[in-house]
């Protein structure tokens, strides 16, 4: 069946664009100009992904509410936002309130495409069907980029795709400095280098939930970013 | 020069004020001065006209009759020599025609007793007593011819010798009177002195000489009041008149000596000398304050013997002329001031002598150095407040304009922040320089503030439409597509991507200001981090010289090292985006009191001519147009931010010898607030 995927956004031209690219995809699309709108529809039926824009018409904060409002609807349904405004503020916002990613309006439609497909994935894995595993270890790490699963000495570790994406990329060359642009390709995001730190220090910070001794995610200024290897 | 030593300059002006006192000082001192000038004569025309007319028996006498007789203190010794006569300087003079023979005649007295002293001078070397013993005519003899005049009788004596030395000669009357004589001869000629009997009103006396060899004297010469041998014209012996010196001495007012004087200047009658200025109220030196004051134009005293004889000022000589005479004149020694008139005394409408006054004024110093010293407090208190008033409002004004420029310049560094000045609320011309300039510098504030803002607006509208555009794109090109319009969309593609590079550069700045203010701090040492952040740079650009210099004490800073590195990446761009393939980029690290400088140079550049604080403003490019537009000039920007996110500075400059550029950035070590 079809996976079905929403679309929010006030910009038809935008809108009517990623329509047509997702149909492409053999997705089954529906768009929606305004929040009101979106909800009554949500109402009825939950699709399978949201693609949510910040900036819903004269609404600011429109976009979060509409994530509020289906989060406490659905707590496992892969919500995105797209926005064109990309401060930091807004990106914790809207990944506290839930949402699985972040991305701003001008990436490239391929990239959307991939991060689409590895949400829905994830989905399929927690929803328990099975699929070749390909686990990476590395120390107190395991984590597979098929069903987007990090755990830390088992427990389980809550990152976005982006974040997954990202420590993948440490962990996948452990010792070697990975460089602010070589995340952000591995990451498929083209942001400046201050969304890729505050993306390490949200890693960081998650990791260190989890566990208060995690130290293998070592800063090398002016270089980037390294995953550590020292015993521990 | 500053406000304050030009108004102080302009100070000076005031001393004006001292200066007109002096002068008018002067002028005072003058009025005072003729005042008792004034006065003086007055006294003296009182004086002149109430002498009593009995005692003018000796001014009548005309001119040349008067042989004036000194008083000795003690009886002279009978020697020729003058040393104990007093005043030997003021005698009668007698000159030959042809100045062949000279004869000076001194009387003195000594109670009764009248001496005379005699000096002839002969230039022609003969000495009388050399003649006299080649002589025995009598008749013939050189030497003095005396006619005395008593009451009694006339005698006549000739006093000649053959030596020197005293003798005694007898009247040629035969009357049996004699006198006692002393020859002496001296360089010019010979000196007499004679003893005259009691009793003598008047002489006649005459020099007479032989014939000299001198050319054109044949005959006999003669020297004196003589006619020939003859008795000619009578001196009368005239003694200082006591009564009327006593007169004189009542009426004369206090601190003032009168003389009363004959027709040829001799002093008949003097009211005695003044008591040395009893308790002269003055010091010396306000006596020479007053000479500042008035000196130059009082001339010096002529000294002036204790009991003068005569007198030849050129005040007596136009009151015995027939006006008025006056003089000031002042004493060197002990400062004092003294004032001279002298006025005709008349009789029958005739002049026949004069009256001197001399006046010392003390009086007059004293009032005047009251004066002086009240005025020169007066003025000096008026010209210190005035100057120091001024002085004082200059230090205000500058102070004050030193404030507000202050104020403005800091206020330009600050950029887009409101200005606070200063003095905008007071009501004078700076006040109005203040509120105008707080004006632009808020307008310019907000101009800049506008400007930062309009790059993050401008990107952040841009991203919509930009969004469209790529997404409409990336649609097309899954349609179907002949070769040309793959070729057209692969062109719009390019074109959309670099749109995009330049906003996303534009906001970029607006994002780096927030990442800033988020970035982790952490202790760190500087020249690790240095030395991570360069291995990076070679490892990119392997084929550029990268050199790393530190300094022999590590730095360790309380930073953002993030931020640094961010920093460090954009300088490092810069060098090598704007130096020679074969240039050569040195980074070094340095420790000086209180703060770290890292420190990038590279060779081959130069800094655009562009204000330095401009450098590190947004959107400022250090390229050229002529590469790739992308270049929107935040980079420096940037490290201006991280600079003073640390409280740090940042500064560009040439390298001298035109070896490139250098950037130094500042970090103290210890971050304030």
């Amino acid at each position: 069946m079809p996976r079905s995927i929403a679309i929010v956004e006030d910009e038809a031209a935008i809108r009517h664009n990623y329509m047509d690219a997702l149909q492409r995809q053999k997705f089954q699309v529906s768009g929606y100009a305004d929040r009101r709108s979106a909800m009554d529809a949500f109402r009825r039926r939950l699709p399978d992904l949201v693609l949510i824009d910040v900036g819903l018409g004269d609404d600011i904060e429109g976009g979060f509410e509409l994530c509020r409002e289906l989060r406490s609807m659905s707590p496992v349904l892969p919500i995105m936002f797209l926005t064109a405004r990309d401060d930091d503020l807004d990106v914790i916002s809207g990944l506290r309130l839930g949402a699985d990613d972040y991305l701003t309006k001008d990436i490239s439609l391929p990239h959307l495409m991939a991060r689409i497909t590895a949400l829905f994935r994830r989905v399929e894995m927690m929803s328990g069907e099975q699929a070749t595993d390909t686990w990476l270890e590395r120390g107190a790490l395991r984590m597979s980029t098929e069903r987007m699963e990090v755990t830390w000495n088992g427990t389980p570790v809550p990152l976005t795709v982006t974040e997954l994406w990202i420590v993948h990329s440490l962990a996948r060359h452990p010792g070697h400095v990975r460089s602010r642009s070589q995340l952000m390709e591995d990451a498929r995001i083209f942001v400046d280098d201050q969304t890729i730190t505050s993306h390490i220090k949200r890693i960081r910070r998650k990791f260190k939930a989890v566990d208060e001794s995690f130290d293998k995610l070592d800063t090398v200024y002016g270089a980037g970013y390294r995953w550590n290897t020292s015993a521990g | 020069m500053k406000l304050k030593n030009q108004l102080l300059a302009l100070s000076a002006l005031t001393l004006l004020l001292p200066w007109s006192g002096w002068k008018l000082l002067q002028q005072l001192e003058n009025f005072l001065r003729e005042g008792e000038e004034t006065a003086l004569l007055a006294s003296a025309h009182g004086i002149a006209r109430a002498l009593p007319p009995g005692d003018q028996s000796a001014l009548r006498l005309a001119r040349g009759q008067l042989l004036p007789v000194r008083q000795f203190g003690s009886p002279p010794i009978l020697d020729g020599y003058a040393n104990d006569w007093p005043e030997p300087l003021q005698n009668l003079e007698f000159d030959a025609p042809g100045g062949v023979l000279g004869l000076q005649v001194l009387a003195g007295r000594f109670g009764t007793h009248f001496y005379l002293l005699l000096n002839v001078k002969d230039p022609d070397k003969v000495g009388a007593t050399d003649f006299n013993t080649g002589t025995s005519d009598p008749e013939q003899k050189a030497g003095v011819m005396l006619y005395l005049q008593s009451k009694r009788s006339q005698e006549a004596f000739m006093v000649s010798t053959e030596a020197p030395g005293p003798l005694t000669v007898k009247s040629r009357s035969g009357s049996g009177s004699q006198l006692e004589a002393a020859w002496m001869d001296n360089a010019g000629g010979y000196a007499l002195e004679v003893s005259l009997p009691d009793g003598v009103e008047r002489i006649s006396v005459g020099a007479i000489a032989p014939a000299s060899t001198l050319p054109g004297v044949g005959s006999e010469r003669y020297a004196g009041t003589l006619d020939g041998r003859q008795q000619g014209r009578w001196l009368e012996l005239a003694s200082r008149d006591n009564r009327v010196a006593q007169w004189l001495a009542k009426v004369v007012p206090k601190h003032t000596r009168a003389w009363l004087l004959q027709a040829d200047g001799w002093v008949i009658a003097d009211s005695g000398p003044l008591d040395a200025t009893a308790g002269s109220q003055l010091t010396w030196a306000e006596r020479m304050l007053y000479q500042g004051v008035a000196g130059s134009r009082i001339q010096r005293r002529q000294p002036r013997a204790d009991w003068p004889v005569r007198f030849s000022d050129a005040a007596t000589a136009s009151a015995l002329g027939g006006g008025e005479g006056k003089q000031w004149s002042r004493d060197v020694d002990n400062a004092a001031v003294f004032s001279l008139v002298a006025v005709p005394v008349e009789s029958a409408g005739r002049v026949i002598g004069a009256l001197a006054l001399e006046a010392s004024s003390d009086g007059l110093l004293v009032m005047t150095n009251r004066a002086l010293g009240r005025l020169l407090l007066t003025t000096l208190a008026l010209v210190g407040v005035l100057a120091g008033g001024l002085w004082l409002f200059a230090s205000l004004l500058s102070r004050r304009v030193r404030k507000l420029s202050g104020a403005v310049s800091r206020a330009m560094d600050a950029g887009a922040e409101a200005p606070a000045l200063p003095a905008t609320r007071s009501g004078d011309e700076l006040g109005d320089l203040a509120r105008n300039t707080e004006k632009l510098l808020r307008a310019v504030a907000e101009y800049n503030r506008y400007l930062q803002k309009l790059a993050g607006r401008l990107s952040h509208e841009l991203k919509t439409p930009i969004a469209i555009t790529r997404s409409s794109l990336e649609n097309l090109s899954s349609c179907e597509l002949d070769a040309p319009a793959r070729q057209y969309l692969a062109r719009a593609k390019e074109g959309l991507d670099r749109q995009a590079a330049i906003v996303s550069a534009m906001s970029a700045a607006q994002r780096l200001e927030e990442s800033v203010k988020t970035a982790e701090w952490d202790t760190v040492v500087l020249d690790e981090l240095l030395a991570n952040i360069v291995a990076g740079y070679r490892a990119v650009h392997p084929d550029r010289q990268i050199v790393l210099r530190l300094g022999a004490a590590a730095c360790e800073l309380y930073c953002a090292p993030d931020l640094l590195a961010q920093a460090l990446d954009k300088l490092v761009d810069n060098a090598i985006g704007l130096s020679a393939p074969d240039g050569r980029i040195t980074i070094s690290l340095g420790r000086q009191p209180g703060q770290c400088l890292i420190t990038v140079a590279n060779s081959g550049s130069k800094l655009p001519d562009v204000l330095p604080e401009r450098l590190f403003d947004s959107l400022v490019s250090l390229r050229d147009s002529g590469r790739d537009g992308q270049h929107l000039g935040l980079g420096l920007y940037i490290v201006r931010l991280v600079a003073d996110i640390h409280s740090g500075t940042v500064t560009a400059r040439n390298l001298p010898d035109e070896a490139g550029v250098e950037f130094i950035i500042r970090l103290p070590t210890q971050r304030s607030g």
